[in-house]
């Protein structure tokens, strides 16, 4: 145990010195930057629009600002809302004319617009037409929750799990392969081995300290962005289990370089392939069977329900346990391979 | 005692890197590998010290072969590497200080011993801005932090100037009166004759002959002579040995046709022994 807390001491120090470390704890400042400041707390899906109303009642007009539309939104002639929306003032302009027996509405576009907010636009005017007949609006549809509702997700906050998860990979993963490679071209690995310190003090070390700095990242993103109501055992239980994850994944895949340029195709496409579940994150519809099985995809989801309740709580401990098989399988794996390919006799070029 | 029997080593399967070497090295002995580059020295080393495989032959440390050994040897053992292999953001303190404690047994004091090599002063700078001579100085250094039984040096006064090349050769002959035995690979025949009991050739990953300095030359050295001349303008030299007879005319050719500058009668050099056992020279 002595010796794993003098290298741990040594890797922290050759980690500190390394400028790439600090840039990574800029990185968490951005992040918390994004996250408070320029991230909006909600997105519109339709565009904002500009409205002229052309009836003769002004129907139109009236309920827009019974609803709360400002009035320089609504514009007093067809031209000059197609002129407005052209200079790009604004994305989108609503032409009602005709009555309400008879409506004529035109959507104005100065750029590509997509069916669904075609739709969405769509589905509105129908409702807006119904209300205005005086007709009962009946929703044709039910919406019934399986689980207690949950607050909705302010869309800054949303992206706090997907900071961690990358911060966790890029950390641990490819940071440790870094000290590696600069510890092979050192030679610093060969005056290791005529030590009596062997592999597991080598792994534990390194395990060590790229989790603590994981656990440091996160928490000062968490604790800028969340502040301190947050479950942090879980959440360190998290993010301690998928930096140790990564930090043995890192070891074992950076046993085959000797240098970065080596390692940078196969380092980039597993840094890739982790980045992936944010698609299924961001867009849930998309999670086919191989995104589940990435570790990240699990990781990102935990995070959330962590950070955000939203009924699923029982999701959390099973992530646990398949982290923590997930580490020891890949533990014995980057044993094996570690003392196989840097500690034994010959496994090293010397 | 260092027991080397018969050790054979090869890289790439096609050819021996170190072929069929045995030697001993007794207790308090300062034993020398002797040769040019890739000769084998650093291989043999490496294999002595467990860097490299056991592929043919064995290493016996005090007749306990070094595959039984457990990971507690290197507690007995210090190595100092030809190329400087030291963590170069930290400093020379911090290499030593941190290095000490991965040992299980009592380590010598970092400071006194970067002041034994003459580094105190930059004791805590970074070793990234250290010369070359410097890192030389720390690896030795390194070596000698957990106060080894057995010392493995592998060209341990490469890049080194005159002047601390003599004080590291001072802390060898230091090492050897505190009865530790010393492996000192070298190309470098002044350093073999003045630190080493025992002088092995080594050439071609072969043991050209093992004795020590003075009796490898009374056994194969010649006295021969050494005739400075000019030729085309141009200074050049030849050493004759006059027991040869072929050297003894080419000798009394040179003195009748060429302009003759310095004639020296010298005594056999571990190089000449060299050149003789093998057909090449040290560097």
């Amino acid at each position: 145990m002595k010796r794993v807390f003098i290298l741990l001491r040594l890797d922290f120090l050759e980690t500190v010195r390394n400028s790439l470390y600090w840039s990574l704890l800029i990185t968490a400042i951005v992040a918390i930057i994004f996250i408070d400041f320029v991230i909006p707390a909600k997105l519109n899906l339709v565009p904002e629009s500009l409205f002229y109303d052309g009836s003769s009642g002004k129907i139109m007009e009236r309920y827009l600002v019974n609803s709360g539309v400002s009035k320089k939104d609504i514009i007093g002639s067809k031209e000059k809302l197609i002129e407005n929306v052209k200079k790009g003032s604004s994305q989108m302009g609503l032409v009602f004319e005709g009555s309400i027996e008879n409506p004529k509405f035109t959507l104005v576009y100065s750029d590509t617009v997509s069916k669904n907010n075609v739709r969405l636009v769509e589905a509105s005017i129908n409702k807006f037409i119904q209300m205005l007949r005086n007709n009962v609006h009946n929703n044709t549809f039910q919406i019934k929750f399986l689980r207690a509702k949950g607050k909705p997700i302010p869309l800054n906050k949303n992206t706090i799990p997907i900071f961690i998860v990358l911060e966790v990979v890029i950390l641990g993963f490819m940071l440790v392969s870094i000290m590696m490679f600069q510890e092979k071209q050192e030679g610093t690995v060969l005056a290791y081995r005529v030590t009596p310190s062997g592999t597991l003090a080598y792994i534990t070390s390194k395990s060590l300290l790229f989790l603590v700095s994981s656990l440091v990242y996160g928490g000062i993103i968490i604790l800028f962005t969340m502040g301190v109501k947050v479950n942090f055992i879980y959440l360190f239980l998290i993010i301690s289990l998928s930096s140790l994850l990564m930090t043995l994944v890192g070891l074992f895949v950076g046993i085959f370089f000797n240098d970065i340029s080596g390692w940078f195709p196969w380092g980039i496409l597993i840094l890739v392939i982790n980045t992936v579940p944010i698609i299924s994150y961001v867009n849930p519809t998309f999670s086919p069977l191989w995104v589940k099985a990435i570790p990240s995809y699990y990781v990102l989801f935990s995070v959330r329900e962590i950070l955000f309740s939203t009924g699923k709580s029982g999701f959390i401990a099973p992530v646990l346990s398949m982290l923590i098989l997930e580490c020891i399988v890949m533990f014995l794996i980057s044993f094996w391979g570690v003392k196989k390919k840097l500690m034994e006799a010959g496994s090293y070029n010397v | 005692m260092i027991k080397v029997n018969n050790l054979s080593y090869s890289y790439n399967s096609k050819s021996y890197a170190v072929k069929d070497v045995s030697f001993v090295i007794e207790n308090g002995e300062v034993f020398g590998l002797l040769g040019p580059n890739g000769a084998g020295k650093t291989t043999t080393q490496n294999i002595m010290i467990g860097l490299l495989p056991l592929q043919k032959g064995e290493v016996l440390y005090d007749g306990i072969s070094i595959k039984q050994s457990k990971s507690g040897f290197f507690n007995s053992i210090g190595v100092s590497f030809e190329q400087p292999n030291l963590y170069g953001k930290l400093t020379g303190y911090e290499n030593l200080k941190y290095f000490a404690g991965l040992f299980d047994v009592a380590t010598r004091d970092p400071l006194e011993l970067l002041k034994r090599v003459g580094l105190s002063d930059v004791a805590h700078k970074r070793v990234i801005a250290y010369s070359k001579g410097m890192k030389q100085r720390l690896v030795f250094a390194r070596a000698l932090i957990n106060n080894p039984k057995r010392i493995f040096l592998d060209e341990p006064l490469s890049g080194l100037d005159p002047n601390t090349a003599s004080f590291i050769k001072e802390i060898i002959k230091e090492q050897k009166k505190a009865g530790k035995t010393v492996l000192l690979t070298t190309h470098n025949m002044f350093v073999a004759e003045e630190l080493c009991d025992t002088v092995a050739f080594i050439n071609d990953g072969e043991i050209a002959a093992i004795d020590s300095p003075r009796n490898l030359k009374l056994k194969y050295g010649q006295n021969s002579i050494k005739v400075e001349y000019k030729e085309a303008g141009r200074l050049k030299s030849n050493i004759f040995f006059l027991e040869n007879k072929k050297d003894k005319e080419n000798f009394v050719n040179l003195i009748k046709t060429k302009n003759i500058e310095i004639i020296h009668s010298q005594e056999a050099t571990l190089e000449q022994v060299f050149i003789k056992l093998t057909g090449r020279g040290l560097s």
